[in-house]
């Protein structure tokens, strides 16, 4: 699943985690340096032919104002993972107790696995590796009352522009993930990536009818990612607002469809790429499993997995194997290229590794997950596909989508629309659910946009579970498919 | 270290402490094998500081998992407080606690053996059937202990036991399989028995193998729990808060008529077994009974500690840390908000099967994909993942594919039936307890 909304009160399970942050210890790299040590001491008591350590540090900071009340809420959270390679599957001891004593035990608890036929793995080289991903601005340097004063300002500004508003909320947040991994390889790799997000949501109410839009921006960015909240962008979040009081509910059934960045992009990772996962495809649930090298999609689809786009939310250095990040391409004109890949399912599919082994921290295991997921650029003008539509609709704002991996069906739901009637978009709709069978909706891809280029932040869950910060997009996209 | 003289040094405002630490034992499968295993130590603490000012308040929160960060997590909670603007309200104070049943004791006592027996009888039980693979599968067994103080003299703590099952169930060969992708929490293993919950489990599946699409059309349909509760509890649940009411925001007034005759809806922080039962909220107030709809009639909003103050109204237990993104021992990462703590659908009278019987033409919807309703406009939209057509009271074929779509105020207006067995489930949502539920009316959306 992945998810780009918050929902608005914060019991819900689903909602994407802005707590916390603000400053990141300047303490840090002792810290890690001796989590290191620890790591490197207690992976050296293990008798297993595979053993790695993972030690994860997130700080966060969130600031939420709405007109009852703010919220300012940090969060700072250690953890560590050690784990082995045995003839009974990987073997894991966590904890967040970070002292070496308790490292050092559960690294020793690993050898109650002892297993001496363990299958092979396809081990990245070892890397010796120390980065901090580039900001502009770094959020720890801005103080918290900048910060509050930035979030009331948005607040504000927004509140003032219609009489329709009932409530505005502004979310604002940061987060360090500070993740060092050992190996047993030999690689001794840190990663400091910090994340910065800003939400704007607008609630309006007329006639007993409520709805709201909202806009969301972040990425591996820092405080500059607030400046991309422009006054004309707040306006445009309240128009377009003010528009779903009198949206009409969206045509059903099976439609041509104009799809927005953010729809495409959720296509591309969720109802596409959950298929790409290796570990599904050795558990024979993927509906790609015998694809490699056929037809996937129409000509004019190409597809990357790309965990070095600079920016972008779902960016790294290395994965949680200690794989370095590249690019990889995973459709070529509609022809599947490559699945992803992590230590083992390399070996069992005689692939290369593509470095997509993350975990969301120390608590949970690793497993084989996307980075940035995008569409290749076309050559239309958004425009000309809509003056080439006769009768469509429009889907914009992707809110959230849910993977099948074995079946290859589809659910993505944008949060509004409009339709296309003789060439013209016309009246706008409200929140759609795309269906159908993404293989289906790849293959009528007729139409690709040169323009408006877009890799969107998101959080997505392995089924339900196992939250990683993702960028999706690409640009705009006609297909047929069904909607409701 | 003493936690109450640490943040009596660290600030004079109010504050509290909420404490979890846990066991968890995950076994993840892949067909016949073990695909990891995983054992794991938690503690975890999250503070919350309130400091009165100008007629308001200021509130901070800040968690961490280090006891030798207390302090120091302590000052920065009340250094957020001294900045922001909150309407002023006090934490609880001591009450008498009911009496709760949460813990199944063969988890308490060794949840790695719990949660393996678990694990080898769920397998088993799937290898038995021999054209129904379990591609992949979750066991989790925790012990979780809670304890909450705060400056006003409160200390209370529990202790709670949870398993978790999901599997992916896959049927048929070929270019065409297809699966059924359940997950589920308890609180004892008597509530996710394997011989109970499993072969149930695989006749979905089984009979999902001959299926087609849906057609567009309104048509009644029954709901599976799980579904009754992904669409219910994040809806009825924020209308039904303090919060949502002084956001002018709830859709919910006392003494109106807000649903179908059918429908009683309490939130129950009591029920046996239940996944949010506990003997006191996560600010310490002590979990009850609150009715919500009775015979459609909207009776009570559910309250925490801020809303309650601010409406004028007493608390109702419902201050709730929402498991967010971590899991269900990982809580004390998130600041308490209003919410309900197991929506409670009274059951009606038929059993799943006389449900069935009424419908001329119809759909039993087991699983959407994601129903994620909006809280405020309440509305949704999710493809079919698993469902059986119903066709002059009979089961036919099975439906997947295609969306059912609505809103869930309009859903509760359209109920025209609840079974006779009410059920602890999770869907995504989490802290319900539903039977099936029939509705009519509702929109289904496919490609013819």
């Amino acid at each position: 699943m992945v998810e780009q909304w918050i929902n608005f009160n914060s019991s819900f399970a689903l909602h994407i985690p802005i707590r916390v942050v603000p400053h990141m210890e300047r303490k840090r790299a002792d810290e890690s340096d001796s989590a290191m040590d620890d790591l490197q001491q207690a992976l050296k008591g293990v008798r297993l032919t595979y053993a790695d350590g993972l030690y994860n540090w997130q700080v966060d900071l969130s600031i939420r104002k709405n007109k009852d009340r703010e919220s300012m809420s940090t969060r700072s959270i250690k953890g560590v993972s050690l784990r082995g390679f045995t003839n009974r599957g990987w073997v894991y001891s966590n904890t967040n107790r970070t002292d070496h004593r308790t490292i050092a035990r559960l690294a020793r608890s690993l050898n109650r696995s002892r297993s001496t036929d363990a299958p092979q793995l396809c081990r990245p080289d070892a890397i010796k590796l120390d980065k901090k991903a580039p900001v502009k601005k770094d959020a720890r340097d801005v103080t918290l009352e900048e910060k509050l004063r930035t979030v009331r300002n948005i607040f504000s500004l927004a509140q003032s522009m219609d009489p329709r508003i009932v409530d505005v909320r502004v979310d604002y947040s940061e987060s360090y993930m500070e993740r060092t991994l050992v190996t047993s390889q030999g690689t001794e790799a840190r990663q400091l990536v910090p994340r910065t997000r800003i939400m704007l949501a607008v609630i309006v109410k007329e006639d007993g009818v409520t709805d709201y839009d909202y806009v969301l921006m972040g990425g591996v960015v820092g405080y500059e990612v607030v400046d991309d909240l422009t006054e004309t962008v707040v306006k445009g979040t309240v128009q377009s607002a003010a528009e779903q009081l009198k949206a009409a509910a969206p045509p059903l059934g099976l439609h041509k469809v104009i799809l927005d960045p953010g729809v495409v992009g959720t296509v591309c990772h969720e109802s596409f790429g959950h298929g790409l996962e290796a570990d599904q495809a050795l558990r024979g649930r993927s509906y790609l499993k015998d694809m490699i090298g056929k037809k996937v999609a129409s000509d004019l689809v190409t597809m990357y997995e790309d965990p070095t786009l600079e920016g972008a939310y779902g960016s790294y250095y290395f994965d949680d194997d200690g794989t370095l990040s590249r690019k990889n391409t995973i459709v070529e004109n509609g022809v599947l290229v490559s699945f992803i890949h992590d230590m083992e399912t390399a070996v069992a599919m005689k692939a290369s590794l593509t470095g997509n082994s993350r975990t969301q921290n120390a608590t949970r295991r690793r497993f084989i997950r996307m980075s940035n997921t995008y569409a290749k650029p076309g050559d239309w003008s958004v425009d000309d596909m809509i003056k080439d539509t006769k009768h469509g609709v429009m889907l914009v704002h992707w809110q959230s989508g849910m993977e099948d991996p074995l079946g290859g069906g589809m659910q993505v739901i944008a949060k509004r629309g409009y339709l296309i009637e003789n060439g013209q978009k016309t009246k706008p709709i409200k929140s759609i659910a795309l269906s159908g069978r993404v293989l289906e909706v790849l293959g009528n891809v007729d139409a690709v946009s040169k323009e408006g280029f877009q890799v969107e932040a998101g959080t997505c869950g392995k089924g339900s579970e196992d939250y990683i910060p993702v960028g999706s997009g690409g640009t705009w996209w006609r297909t047929t498919a069904v909607i409701g | 270290m003493n936690i109450q003289s640490a943040l009596d040094r660290a600030t004079r405002a109010q504050w509290e402490v909420f404490i979890q630490q846990s066991r968890r034992v995950d076994i993840q499968l892949r067909q016949s094998r073990t695909e990891a295993s995983i054992r794991q130590e938690n503690v975890g603490y999250g503070i919350r500081v309130i400091t009165p000012r100008n007629g308001g308040a200021g509130v901070g929160f800040a968690s961490c998992n280090s006891e030798g960060e207390l302090e120091a997590t302590a000052e920065k909670a009340h250094e957020l407080a001294k900045m922001n603007r909150t309407p002023f309200f006090e934490l609880p104070v001591k009450k008498k606690l009911p009496s709760v049943q949460i813990v199944d004791r063969r988890i308490l006592t060794n949840p790695e053996a719990a949660a393996r027996d678990y694990a080898e009888a769920v397998q088993g039980m799937v290898s038995d059937s021999k054209e129904i693979l379990m591609t992949f599968g979750k066991v989790r067994a925790y012990v979780v202990e809670t304890k909450i103080l705060n400056s006003r003299g409160l200390s209370s703590r529990s202790k709670g036991t949870y398993i978790y099952l999901e599997m992916a169930l896959k049927i048929g060969t070929g270019s065409n399989p297809t699966e059924f992708w359940p997950t589920r929490y308890a609180r004892r293993i008597a509530d996710l028995e394997p011989t109970k919950i499993v072969p149930e489990w695989l006749d979905i599946a089984r009979s999902c193998l001959k299926r087609h699409p849906p057609k567009t059309k309104e048509t009644t349909v029954i709901l599976s729990p799980a579904i009754a509760c992904d669409i219910l509890v994040p809806t009825i649940g924020f209308h039904a808060s303090g919060e949502a009411v002084h956001q002018n925001l709830s859709q919910f007034k006392e003494g109106a008529k807000v649903a179908s005759d059918q429908l009683d809806v309490v939130d129950d922080g009591l029920y046996p077994y239940g996944l949010r039962t506990s003997p006191f909220d996560d600010e310490g107030e002590p979990q009850r009974r609150t009715k919500i709809i009775e015979r459609g009639i909207f009776r009570h909003h559910v309250q925490d500690q801020l809303y309650a103050q601010v409406l004028g109204a007493k608390p109702t237990g419902n201050g709730i840390r929402p498991r967010g993104f971590g899991d269900v021992d990982e809580r004390y990462q998130v600041p308490p908000a209003n919410f309900t703590t197991n929506l409670t659908l009274k059951p009606g009278h038929d059993s799943l099967d006389a449900l069935v019987e009424d419908v001329k033409e119809g759909i039993l919807i087991h699983q959407a994909a994601w129903l994620n309703p909006d809280e405020i406009t309440t509305r949704f939209g999710s493809e079919i993942r698993n469902a059986q057509e119903i066709q002059n009271g009979e089961l036919g074929e099975a439906i997947v594919g295609g969306s059912m779509s609505g809103s869930a105020l309009d859903v509760i207006n359209r109920i025209s039936g609840l079974s006779n067995r009410p059920e602890i489930v999770t869907g995504y949502a989490f802290g319900c307890v539903a039977p099936y539920v029939r509705v009519d009316n509702m929109q289904i959306s496919g490609p013819s």
